[in-house]
């Protein structure tokens, strides 16, 4: 037997093989959109990138990522508006100081905010426990002190996690990770203090990996949401499964690529099959699966 | 920015003015010594398979545990060695301590505590460092290294030294800021200098970046030989420079570099001809960093050059 180090937090299981359930009523596609709303060190720290980065204070990067709090993430705003989708928002603790105004649409819509860590200007994958445990807790704090509700779904800056991460997640009260993309379903994480659920995140049809990374314009991305979305509709008939949309500012929040994304969203909600469709927001489905039988999540 | 007072177009720190060291006030040590001379112990602590750490040789992927116990001997073998070596030669010495060794390994500060030496803060441990954190954060480690001291000695450090030397653009503030009276990061002078920060003046105290194990040996290879031959022939030389100007002569030891058997050995000899040497009697004061700081806060104003 292979002996490899693996990470002990969940189980091998095949998609084909685990109990059926659905969605609310019936439905089989659960589809959320997750903006991740960003704030960065001005002449520091990481960040994305459109093009080279210039050595030290890159200032064409840094205004080109504060394009996405000043001007994209309105556009955003608007286009779920005019489609009446519900989202929700990965938000950098620091984006509460730097410009509280973007918070202001997100509690108006009722939508829902996932930690995402102060900045995405760092990571946490490297830090000591107390640290993490420390920052965890922050941004915790931070959003429930804002909103008057803490947070109950966490994805790190970059996805990144320490060996720890679930745990200390779990210990300090939040139910959801979506740092795994393992899975169209959701799953039960073990942790040293209880399970945590796993909540599917892409990052294939995320603008950052897709766009930033591989080079692939606003309509070749625009096409990979309607190509998830009919072929998961497909798959979905024998599983209840989970789309997620991730989505950043500075990327899509320009007007070219923004206009791709309206073709692809509208693709979405104007479908003939749209009834076996569920448009929610992560909390939601994890609120749903909760409320499953014991043993139908595996 | 820019320095205002040179009007040169090169970024500044602007932490302190330029003057050369044989055009200032001159001063002596006291009883009239002329050369402070101090040994300053590094006692660090790291993570096991992670984190950042010296190596004796070419560095194993992680979790790289020969270079973690190649370290670990120094807690372990190398400091017992060499604090004996310190009672043997009725040298003082002072720590810089990672404050993590208070949990890990609280034994080792019994004899450090017995022997009266000083302890000097040196953040929580060598498997960092302060550079890449943001202000709030470093403001937190420089908190979390200093309260440790506090509670397990009794009263707080005087004097800071980061892991690796790793200062951020505001490091000196908030060491200022946190009660320190004095720093050993700048290794830019052979006397104690003022600094400027954002809330009052800190002093510099020379500490070493050559005279130094880490730097010499794991670094630049040098042989403990030839370490202990920059310890005398330093030592030498500034024996005579301080006739002019009172200077300090540090030397700074890692317990993992010179805690080794052979390299102890040259050590000894190297510090036995400082002692013995026929001039030592009389200008030489064999002492800790914080008593440095101490006489120059004593000093009237204007002696040491104004920041």
């Amino acid at each position: 037997m292979l002996q490899l180090p693996h990470h002990g937090r969940y189980d091998y299981s095949a998609i084909t093989r685990r109990k059926d359930y659905s969605w609310p009523q019936g439905k089989r596609l659960a589809i959320y959109l997750a903006l991740n709303i960003e704030h960065f060190a001005y002449g520091g720290g990481l960040g994305h990138a459109v093009s080279n980065e210039l050595p030290q204070p890159d200032g064409r990067t840094f205004a080109w990522r504060d394009y996405g709090n000043r001007v994209g993430v309105w556009r955003l705003y608007e286009l779920l508006d005019q489609l009446k989708v519900p989202a929700c928002h990965l938000v950098n603790t620091t984006v509460f100081d730097y410009c509280p105004e973007v918070i202001e649409p997100i509690v108006a819509r009722g939508d829902e905010i996932i930690g995402h860590g102060r900045t995405n200007a760092e990571r946490q994958g490297q830090w000591w426990e107390a640290d993490e445990r420390r920052m965890l807790e922050e941004v915790r704090d931070k959003i429930a002190g804002h909103t008057g509700r803490a947070p109950r779904g966490w994805m790190g800056p970059w996805m990144s996690q320490s060996r720890t991460t679930a745990d200390l997640l779990q210990e300090t009260g939040y139910g959801f990770v979506m740092d795994w993309p393992c899975d169209d379903q959701p799953i039960w994480l073990r942790t040293r203090g209880g399970r945590l659920m796993s909540m599917p995140y892409s990052l294939e049809i995320n603008d950052s990996p897709q766009i930033l990374v591989r080079h692939h314009t606003g309509e070749e991305f625009a096409t990979m949401i309607v190509h998830q979305f009919e072929e998961m509709l497909r798959q979905s008939a024998a599983q209840p499964l989970v789309l997620g949309i991730a989505l950043h500012t500075m990327i899509v929040g320009q007007p070219y690529r923004l206009y791709a994304l309206r073709r692809a969203l509208e693709h979405i909600v104007n479908h003939p099959q749209a009834d076996k469709v569920w448009i929610t927001r992560p909390g939601e489905i994890y609120d749903h699966c909760l409320s499953l039988p014991d043993g139908t999540i595996a | 920015m820019p320095n205002p007072k040179t009007a040169l177009p090169l970024p500044s720190h602007d932490r302190y003015p330029f003057s050369t060291i044989d055009s200032r006030p001159d001063y002596s040590w006291p009883g009239g010594k002329r050369l402070a001379f101090y040994v300053c112990f590094n006692l660090e602590y790291f993570a096991f398979g992670a984190g950042m750490g010296s190596d004796v040789g070419l560095a194993n992927p992680p979790p790289n545990h020969r270079s973690y116990a190649w370290r670990d001997y120094g807690n372990r073998v190398g400091l017992s060695r060499m604090l004996d070596l310190m009672d043997e030669l009725g040298l003082p010495a002072s720590h810089n301590v990672n404050s993590f060794l208070y949990d890990a390994h609280p034994q080792i500060f019994e004899r450090i505590r017995a022997r009266g030496d000083e302890i000097i803060g040196h953040g929580r441990t060598n498997a960092e460092r302060q550079l890449p954190m943001w202000e709030a954060d470093e403001a937190r480690l420089i908190g979390e290294a200093t309260a440790a001291i506090r509670q397990r000695e009794g009263k707080p450090p005087k004097g800071w030294l980061g892991p690796w030397l790793a200062e951020t653009y505001v490091t000196p503030d908030l060491l200022k800021e946190a009660g320190y009276t004095y720093l050993l990061d700048w290794a830019c002078d052979d006397q104690p200098i003022w600094m400027n920060t954002r809330s009052g003046r800190i002093l510099s105290v020379p500490y070493p970046l050559e005279v130094n194990d880490s730097p010499a040996v794991v670094f630049r290879q040098h042989t403990a030989r030839e370490f202990a031959d920059m310890i005398v022939d330093q030592f030498e030389e500034m024996l005579v420079q301080c006739e002019r100007q009172p200077l300090v002569c540090p030397i700074a030891l890692h317990t993992f570099v010179v805690g080794q058997p052979f390299r102890l050995r040259p050590l000894r000899q190297a510090l036995r001809h400082c002692i013995d040497h026929p001039l030592a009697a009389e200008r030489v004061w064999f002492t800790r960093p914080g008593e440095i700081a101490d006489h120059c806060y004593g000093l009237p104003a204007g002696t040491l050059v104004e920041s």
